[in-house]
């Protein structure tokens, strides 16, 4: 008999409540205090774990506000671009940024993308590689700048469960998608945690207000 | 799975470390308080974690129905389930897989399940490279030693230990010799990053599998599980079986309680989920996904006395809210599993014979009951244990003796009296007078364990029965 077949024989015979069932699909009822105002839920947590937050009024004014952001920090003005950012060099053009597409490098190591959306329950951005999106790249990164459009900020887990079951139509979920609440960060050299462990040291949002 | 049965020895020498006991009384100051407070952020903790319980039991009561359907939708999305019997069986399924990749590197993120089975050991045997990427898990490997716990591996290790560890093992060139923590983290930065660049199969373990979607539930503060996952064109998850929930809003649930029960955060800084390999449109992410299930003692637990042990999310709330735990650490315990969750699964899955004082290691004041996320009765089941040593003959046979001896008396109450009178007037001929009552000094034998720290307080001379006696006699009743 293969490993398989005896673990689940032996489960079968011990299970309490052998047998199929209708599958206990219930939906997580859990609403917080996040029905209203999911928007400014969200930048409340979001910000409370580390992360920066800048409402823009919509996507043309992103250039600027990547070299306003990165001046204020002291960093080079050295970005790299995916696609998710649904932005072209060329609206870079009238800024003294260096751009260009991935892959990051060393000494380019500031990265502009977009994601899925966010969630305001848990303050937490989701990436994922739905529409092609190189997720890998968002956990490179030193520094991670994001574009979040607003309408994109569902109030709880089980909103996004909601929005995710229906893009996917019954197919399989993104291959990867993470719940984000801020810059990598470890407790293993003392208290408090440090930034910066693995992934980026800063994550700054980018929250337009208008529709994606 | 191996425990260590020295318990006694080794908790013994680890209360004589200072270092140890700083960092475990920060555990016992902070951690409760950052905990209660991120559950109070929730509407009804009270009603999260009945339904909490619910969800893992429903996943526990069909866990074959529930594995089944993970499996079905893991393999429909590309990937590849396995199944292992015990921590042999399992290890040698990821060196398979290793081998067939013909890999060199192998990086890792923190998995408890790993541990259990001893993989990293393993796979060196066979000339793999295994890095573990968890920082506190990196350093620990480093020092050929041990987590002490669940999720801060390295909290028994001092920053001075880990500047040592890293002079000791990293061959770079430095400008100025390692001082602070800033520096230590820039370091393990690079020199991971490396790794995990050039690691051939990254191998994470799984927080929950979901039953719906087939997808697999990976949290770290990190990130390190996603760069282990996604960068070497392998990815192997290795969990126990019973780590299953039904679906994604069954796991939305556990993260709620998850994290906020660990470490006092809403969330971990990353929740990532994983649905099979790289597909055709993706821009990232590893070209093979296999998941191993470990059975490894857990199947004896279904559907017994023990079951219940099989919610545990671990969290390892019980383990920070331990009086026993926080007095000696993890190592003390000689099993990965440590605290009173530990004592509950050591015995279960490796025998009770090596971890039978695991059981006894508690004083049952129940707080591991009260702040669990899934309700697990864990002194109950600790009674279990203790009940299944005494019956299995495992107790030291003076001790049998000594309760036989005790039940003997107990059922005869005249002569209990008698013995208990005399008794009282032995303790008291022992003791001496001090200014709040008398006092025993100096027991001998056994009883000197005692008096060599604290004085005992003398029994009263008159039994509370005598007394009573007096009492009711004296109201003429």
């Amino acid at each position: 008999m293969t490993a398989r077949d005896s673990i689940l024989k032996k489960l079968r015979h011990r299970s309490i409540a052998a047998g199929e069932t209708d599958f206990c699909y219930l939906r997580d009822s859990y609403s917080e205090l996040t029905a209203d105002k999911p928007v400014d839920r969200f930048i409340s947590l979001v910000t409370a774990e580390a992360t920066t937050v800048e409402r823009l009024a919509d996507l043309a004014h992103v250039p600027h506000a990547v070299d306003g952001y990165l001046r204020g920090q002291q960093i080079p003005g050295r970005v790299v671009i995916d696609t998710s950012a649904c932005l072209s060099g060329e609206a870079f053009s009238d800024t003294d940024l260096q751009v260009s597409i991935p892959p990051l490098r060393p000494d380019h190591d500031v990265l502009l993308s977009g994601c899925y959306g966010a969630v305001a329950e848990s303050g937490a951005l989701v990436i994922s590689t739905s529409d092609g999106h190189a997720i890998t790249n968002d956990f490179l990164a030193e520094t991670h700048i994001v574009i979040l459009f607003a309408n994109r900020i569902v109030a709880t887990l089980a909103d996004l469960w909601d929005a995710l079951r229906t893009d996917t139509q019954g197919g399989f979920m993104p291959r990867e998608f993470c719940l984000v609440t801020g810059p990598s960060r470890t407790a293993d050299l003392g208290v408090p945690a440090k930034l910066g462990a693995h992934g980026p040291a800063r994550v700054h949002v980018l929250l337009i207000n208008g529709q994606s | 799975m191996h425990v260590d049965p020295d318990f006694k020895n080794l908790s013994a020498k680890a209360l004589q470390d200072k270092s140890l006991r700083e960092a475990l009384d920060t555990v016992a100051t902070v951690m409760p308080l950052i905990r209660s407070k991120a559950l109070a952020q929730l509407e009804d903790f009270a009603a999260a974690r009945e339904r909490a319980r619910e969800v893992r039991d429903e996943a526990l009561n069909r866990l074959d129905y529930y594995l089944e359907m993970f499996e079905q939708n893991v393999q429909a999305m590309g990937g590849h389930v396995h199944w292992a019997r015990d921590d042999q069986e399992a290890c040698a399924i990821v060196a398979q897989l290793c081998e067939e990749v013909d890999a060199k590197l192998v990086t890792k993120s923190k998995s408890m399940v790993t541990e259990e089975i001893e993989l990293a050991a393993a796979l060196q045997k066979r000339g793999l490279e295994v890095v573990e990427t968890d920082l506190g898990e990196y350093i620990i490997q480093l020092r050929g030693d041990k987590p002490s716990h669940i999720l801060a591996p390295a909290l028994h290790v001092t920053i001075p230990q880990v500047i040592d560890s890293f002079n000791e093992h990293h061959k770079i060139e430095r400008d100025r010799p390692l001082e602070d923590t800033d520096q230590l983290l820039a370091e393990a930065r690079a020199v991971l990053r490396e790794k995990f660049l050039n690691a051939d199969v990254g191998i994470t373990g799984a927080n929950f599998l979901i039953a719906e979607t087939g997808g697999v539930v990976v949290v770290t503060n990190e990130g390190n599980a996603d760069l282990t996952a996604s960068l070497p064109d392998t990815h192997i998850v290795v969990t126990g079986i019973e780590k299953v929930v039904p679906t994604l809003d069954d796991a939305g649930l556990m993260l709620r309680l998850l994290a906020r029960s660990a470490i006092g955060q809403r969330l971990s800084n990353y929740t990532s989920f994983f649905h099979g390999p790289r597909r055709e449109n993706d821009a990232s992410g590893s070209g093979a996904f296999h998941v191993v299930l470990v059975d490894n003692g857990r199947s004896d637990m279904l559907g017994s006395e023990l079951q219940d042990m099989l919610r545990c999310i671990r969290c390892s709330a019980c383990i920070n809210h331990c009086p026993v735990y926080t007095a000696i650490g993890g190592h003390a315990y000689g099993s990965v599993y440590p605290g009173p969750m530990g004592a509950v699964l050591s015995p279960g899955l490796a025998d009770l014979d090596s971890a039978r004082h695991l059981p006894n290691a508690s004083t049952f004041c129940g707080r591991c009951e009260e702040v669990c996320p899934v309700a697990i009765p864990i002194p109950k089941l600790l009674r279990y244990w203790r009940k299944q040593e005494f019956s299995r003959h495992l107790r030291p046979r003076a001790e049998r003796y000594g309760l036989g001896l005790w039940a003997w008396l107990n059922r005869r109450p005249v002569l209990y009296q008698m013995v208990q009178r005399m008794a009282v007037k032995l303790l008291r001929s022992i003791s001496t007078s001090g200014s709040d009552g008398r006092w025993i000094r100096n027991l001998p034998g056994a009883g000197a364990g005692w008096t060599k720290h604290r004085d005992l307080i003398a029994p009263a001379a008159q039994s509370f029965q005598a007394q009573w006696r007096k009492r009711t006699k004296g109201d003429g009743a």
